[in-house]
């Protein structure tokens, strides 16, 4: 399989020379460490690529660490280690050991060591408990794996959770082997050299911190990491290896490749049963395809060759992503819309970088729509566009523009950024009366909540859910504005996937609350502000680290409106007044306007709410978050109602 | 409701041969919100005698339609099984409408997997999935199961009823006809339920039958399953072989004489790391509370836990000197370490084995395995039992852990002896969180400055502590915001000392400076303000159609003193009423004072139950509708009118 890589003649083999200390030392840690449960001493991390006697290329990965624990906690946490493991791996090595608190080694026997598969993501596992841990304790241990080598583009995290004093990582191979290793996030560039006739690239990093999560972040892309890849053969063509134009010509044959007559016969079967009116235009049809197909086949995170074959999927109603995608791409091509296949990854993950090529960054599909400028996720159950999981946006993607030569049709790859979707596309609006005219402290409450865009995904929800948990989603907002409401009355409109992306999710709410105002001799607190729900806030976060990064842009509308009671006064309306923003090239990029309107007793508070950037740097989170805090201020607003004279 | 769905179900099996595009809408339209239900679930134990002991195994079928065509994507299937109960059979398949008929389209592809369970370290619990093929509506999938039972103790008991709604749940017992079997009936009558007790040849069929079962609904805060599902115990009481009449489990004495046999080999009296240990602990102290108490605390601090269940892991200790070198072990293993090292201690000391508050029965109603799943030690000193459970690192000497309390323990006391003792429930005094206020007010800023002690103890503080501990020190004040806020978000701690975190005898002291932007309400020459900072319970009613009990970890008390300096320049206008609610399971009241330049409130809150009964729920709502209103109430200050 990977003979093309195969060298002229020579075969090396395997460095097993590294090991760890016969006697091992504890280590002293520096001052700066003392405040972290487990510390990693070492973290060495080698991937050696060699050829075999066969001459096939071969992976080593050696990954030595000691690691200290300092607390209880951290016993805890360390005393239990899952390695994962990859399915073909063979272990070539595997020590283990303690070495505790006075010094005492305690080593693992090979029968400690056990073996398991996790269910979900179906990764083998070895794991082990660990003897003899006390506070201080080092826990040591040197694995070495061999593997069939993946060369086409692998990520490494230099940066784990866990501060490390010191992390390496090696990447060794044959002289003919050219990779190339990006680093990114402040990790320092890979150094290359020549050992023993063989390419190395070392990097290494010193103390570097534990990540952290902190509010409106994204902790994984900001990582200290890197991604190798090989570059080229010198004893072959010479020409790069890792390339997304061979990846294109590949999926879009796949994807495109007309079905056989059978299938076809299904597919057409298939496709007149999508209810389509006659007024739709392309977008309501690439909407009724989508939810129908989506309604009808079951989407599997599984890999299997009849997932993928069309005959089978229609047959069976399930597909796995990759079946499913080419399915939305048949039944479009017959519908006679254009597509185009995207792949992407998430950006939780880290994000692609267009100037890398490189296949760890192809994870998931993405159809998009030229006509009406919409993407499409084939496995996102709950998304229909025009939205697809936030996790794909805001990203670059790889994108197959079918090119024809002669009655030859194939596909160019083009690399692309995904726009997030509009602010305007995910609302979050609240229409509230406030009725004091019967009992001042017990008002009567009207609720109207609607959501649309990433906040309409209840709506698909409602097609999985049980009774009681619709129940729940129903009440969900509700809850969050009212503690104890009586005399509950919730409509909800417009739920299930059918009227995802066509209307909004709305819950119309009648009911009483004595939560919303305090009373005290004879004078009422009206204490407004609650009645947006608690707001996030961001008052205490000291020593931001990470720049600002939201899921998705958003936008709220509150509303509320009430007649001041009879026979009483409010003389501190004014301070409902908020206007807290940010603004780029005149542009408000997010904002939070509180306007209020008084004609005799009526009173009307209108709240505007958005942002609309994605990414923040770190330099502007203050700014941002003044604009959070805004709406947690708002929070604290209250009302003073007090009897006329 | 009922009777009309049985109506229903009786005018579809009398059809017989109605087409089963009118079965699907049968169902349908007795059961619109379902996705998915299932038609038949039902075991069969086979027990039979074989030389000396009794062999046993399972049969059970599972058979679910499928009533929506998004029901695809629930469309897996799984099965488990362990060292106990080895899987010997295995079929599964849909059987896909076509036409007036059915196409059996069998699974093809299985994963066997070991499961994953965070709490349980090493264990041997496999899984079976696969996928069902051709999931449409009207689709039934069709799983068929036989598991050996390699210790007929351990055959489970069966629950009607399931998270879908069930057509037929049946369960059946075959076994010899002179085979005793004790039967029993939890959250149900004999009655509600259609029994059949055949013999034929020597082989006697017990069946136990009912239809039409709605899908369960397990309401949050809920104690486990068997409390209220209804569900049929039956186990071997007797039996005959060759040598005559044989006891299983009859008594108290059956299990405990089998239980006995797991720790008749432990003995680690010559190991010279466990005595040295146990010498340095005890060395010095008279009395025998003061040399188990530093046993105890020694096992916490310094064995970490970690479960092992694997095949007869799950049942047997290992030795102590294994443990004690390991530093490492489950409770069993916990349990060992506090006896070995009592022992040497000339301690009267035992191993317990306990059932936690999962499981609802006691050893003397249900004498078998299914009783318990926890060990600890028992102390017997001053005549009194005190029970020690080192699987909680911070619970402190004297407490039992709080998920045995109120359970029952089956103490060893050698061959053939033993005693069922209670374990008592932790009176709330003890569990106790005091909080005492001192806050001064600007009423120009509306800026709340305050001083806060707190005392916490027992299981409270144990919580409590976790926090404390899990924050770095380098970062306390941040890390420990969200925990001590009161007054609103805009709550800041401006410094915070403890002691006692780690003295597990004493109660936690905290102590804290704080400030709270935006609290107060001024307004014209007066200013608003709740004397009560936090509201706990507020809001905390039982839903109105809940059904089932709510569980408590543990009782507990709340007081809180709250005292307001008057500003300069101010004085009371308003103070609120006293409020109160008693009752024997829970109570509060809230008083306030005013003292020459003070304004005081005093607040306590006794939940006094580790289960609220729906009979309770009525009062409980009108506790916290009261305790709520009262929270409302706020103090007015006014500026005092000067003369200029």
């Amino acid at each position: 399989m990977l003979l093309w890589l195969a060298p002229l003649s020579l075969w090396g083999q395997s460095d097993l020379s590294y090991d760890w200390e016969a006697t091992p030392q504890l280590h002293e840690l520096d001052s700066s460490y003392a405040d972290a449960g487990t510390v990693m001493v070492l973290d060495k991390h080698e991937v050696a690529f060699y050829y075999d006697i066969k001459d096939d290329l071969q992976a080593q990965t050696t990954t030595h660490r000691i690691i200290k624990v300092q607390t209880d906690a951290a016993i805890e946490a360390n005393n239990k280690v899952y390695l994962p493991y990859a399915d073909e791996a063979s272990v070539i090595r595997q020590q283990v050991r303690v070495i505790n608190s006075k010094g005492k080694v305690f080593t693992l026997d090979a029968s400690d060591i056990r073996e398991a598969t996790d269910a979900e993501t179906e990764r083998k596992y070895r794991y082990f408990a660990l003897k003899g841990m006390d506070i201080g304790s080092e826990v040591e241990y040197l694995f070495v794996l061999q593997s069939i080598p993946n060369v086409t583009g692998i990520d490494y995290m230099m940066q784990s959770y866990t501060p490390k004093v010191k992390a390496t990582f090696d990447l060794i191979a044959p002289e003919n082997l050219v990779f190339q290793v990006k680093t990114y996030n402040g990790l320092p560039e890979a150094v290359r050299d020549t050992i023993d006739g063989k390419l190395r690239w070392h990097v290494e990093a010193e103390h570097v911190k534990g990540m952290i999560e902190e509010p409106f972040s994204n902790p994984e892309d900001n990582r200290m990491r890197l991604v190798y890849k090989l570059s080229r053969n010198a004893y072959g063509s010479g020409e790069e290896v890792v390339r997304y134009g061979p990846v294109a010509e590949d999926v879009y044959s796949y994807m495109a490749a007309a079905p056989s007559k059978s299938e076809l016969k299904d597919l057409q079967k298939l496709v007149k049963e999508i209810p389509f009116e006659k007024d739709d235009d392309d977008a309501m049809r690439i909407w009724r395809t989508e939810q129908f197909l989506k309604k009808n086949i079951a989407v599997l995170e599984a890999s299997s060759d009849e997932l993928e074959e069309l005959g089978f999927i229609m047959n069976n109603k399930v597909a796995n992503e990759r079946g499913f995608t080419r399915l939305l791409v048949q039944a479009y091509t017959l519908l006679d819309i254009e597509t185009r296949v995207v792949i992407t990854c998430s950006r939780f993950d880290r994000r692609m970088d267009p100037s890398f090529e490189s296949y760890n960054f192809l994870d998931t599909y993405l159809l998009y729509f030229p006509a009406v400028a919409q993407y499409l996720q084939p496995a996102g159950i709950l998304f229909r566009t025009p939205m697809v999981s936030y996790a794909y946006t805001d990203n670059y993607g790889l994108f197959l523009d079918p090119i024809t030569l002669g009655d030859f049709t194939t596909a160019m790859a083009r690399l692309d950024y995904i726009e997030p979707a509009s602010h305007e596309l995910t609302r979050d609006d609240t229409f509230i009366e406030v009725d004091f005219s019967e009992d001042i402290a017990n008002p009567k409450i009207q609720l109207r909540h609607e959501q649309i865009g990433y906040n309409a995904v209840v709506q698909v929800l409602f097609d999985y859910y049980d009774e009681t948990d619709k129940e729940e989603l129903r009440k969900q907002y509700l809850n969050f504005v009212a503690k104890a409401p009586e005399n509950l009355k919730v409509d909800s409109k417009n739920e299930g996937s059918e009227f995802n992306g066509q209307a909004p999710y709305i819950v119309d709410a009648t009911f009483n609350s004595k939560e919303f105002v305090d009373k005290t001799a004879n004078k009422f607190l009206f204490k407004i502000g609650e009645m947006i729900g608690a707001q996030s806030e961001m008052y205490f976060e000291r020593n931001r680290v990470l720049p600002v990064e939201n899921d998705f842009n958003r936008s709220y509308l509150r509303v509320i409106e009430f007649d001041i009671p009879e026979g009483y006064i409010c003389k501190n309306l004014e301070e409902l007044e908020m206007d807290m923003f940010m603004e780029e090239d005149d542009r408000r990029t997010c904002t939070f306007t509180s306007t209020v309107q008084q004609e005799g007793n009526h009173v009307k508070v209108e709240i505007v709410e958005y942002y609309s950037n994605i990414r923040e740097p770190l330099g502007n989170y203050a700014a941002f978050a003044e604009v959070i805090n805004a709406a947690a201020d708002f929070n604290k607003k209250v009302l003073l109602f007090e009897p006329a004279l | 409701m009922r009777k009309s769905i049985s109506c229903l179900f009786m005018l579809w099996a009398g059809g017989g041969l109605l087409a089963q595009t009118s079965e699907l809408s049968m169902y349908r339209a007795i059961y619109p919100d379902d996705k998915v239900i299932r038609l038949e679930h039902s075991r069969t134990i086979n027990l039979e005698v074989a030389g000396d002991s009794i062999v046993a195994s399972l049969e059970e079928t599972t058979r679910n339609l499928i009533l929506d065509d998004a029901g695809g994507w629930s469309g897996g299937g799984e099965v488990s099984y362990n060292y106990w109960m080895p899987l010997r059979e295995l079929e599964a398949y849909t059987l896909v409408p076509n036409g007036k008929k059915y196409k059996k389209r069998e699974v093809e592809t299985f994963k066997d997997l070991k499961t994953w369970d965070g709490s349980i370290f090493a264990h041997d619990d496999m899984q079976r999935s696969w996928i069902y093929p051709s999931l449409v509506a009207g689709a039934i999938t069709h799983q068929y199961v036989v598991k050996d039972i390699r210790e007929p103790r351990f055959i489970s008991p069966w629950y009607f009823g399931s998270f879908i709604p069930e057509i037929t749940s049946r369960y059946s017992i075959v076994c010899p006809e002179d085979m005793e079997l004790t039967i029993r009936y939890f959250n149900m009558e004999e009655d509600d339920v259609t029994f059949s007790k055949t013999t034929n040849k020597g082989r006697t069929t017990y069946t136990w039958e009912q239809q039409n079962l709605p899908a369960l609904d397990i309401e949050d805060g809920a104690p486990s399953a068997p409390y209220f599902i209804p569900h049929i115990m039956a186990y071997v009481r007797s039996y005959t072989t060759t040598q005559g009449r044989q006891t299983l489990m009859d008594k108290v004495d059956d299990l405990h004489a089998w239980y006995a046999t797991f720790i008749d080999s432990l003995d680690s009296s010559g190991d010279p790391e466990l005595r040295a240990i146990t010498d340095s602990l005890v060395r010095g102290k008279d009395e025998d509370v003061e040399k188990i108490k530093a046993i105890y605390y020694w096992v916490q601090n310094n064995i970490k836990y970690i479960a092992f269940e694997e095949g007869w892991g799950g049942f047997v200790p290992r030795q102590a000197s294994e443990v004690c070198s390991n530093r490492y072990g489950d409770c069993k293993d916990m349990a060992t370490m506090i006896y070995e090292m009592g022992k040497m201690a000339g301690l009267d000391i035992h191993l317990a084995w306990i059932g936690t508050r999962d499981i609802p029965y006691r050893y003397e109603e249900v004498p078998t395995p299914i009783s318990d799943n926890h060990m600890i030690a028992a102390v017997q000193y001053n005549g009194a039992w005190t029970f020690l459970d080192a699987t909680s690192e911070h619970l402190p000497f004297g407490y039992p852990s709080s998920f045995i309390q109120g359970k029952e323990a089956l103490i060893h006391l050698g061959d053939g002896q033993f005693e069922l003792a209670s374990v008592p429930v932790v009176e709330a005094s003890r569990n106790a969180l005091r909080e005492q206020f001192t806050i001064e007010l600007d009423p120009e800023k509306q800026l709340l400055k305050g001083v806060a002690t707190e005392e916490v103890q027992g299981y409270r503080k144990m919580q409590i502590g976790g926090r404390i501990r899990n924050a770095k020190a380098s970062s306390l004040l941040n890390d420990l915001n969200r925990f001590y806020t009161v007054g609103n978000n805009k709550f800041r701690l401006e410094s915070f000392d403890y002691t006692h975190l780690n003295d597990k005898d004493q109660s936690l002291l905290v102590r804290y400076d704080f400030v709270v932007p935006d609290y107060a309400k001024s307004i014209g020459d007066e200013v608003y303000v709740s004397l009560q900072l936090s509201n706990y319970f507020e809001g905390d009613l039982v839903q109105a159609d809940r059904i089932m009990p709510l569980e408590r970890e543990y009782l507990s008390v709340f007081e809180k003193t709250v005292e307001l300096l008057i500003p300069e320049g101010y004085d009371v206008s308003y103070m609120p009423e006293k409020s109160a609610y008693q009752n024997d399971d829970f109570s509060f009241r809230i008083n306030y004072f005013r003292e020459a330049d003070k304004v005081r409130s005093e607040t306590s809150i006794e939940i006094n139950h580790l289960l609220l009964e729906p009979g309770q729920f009525e009062n409980w709502n009108t506790m916290i509708e009261t305790l709520s209103e009262a929270y409302r109430e706020l103090v007015i200050l006014k500026k005092i009118q000067t003369d200029e």
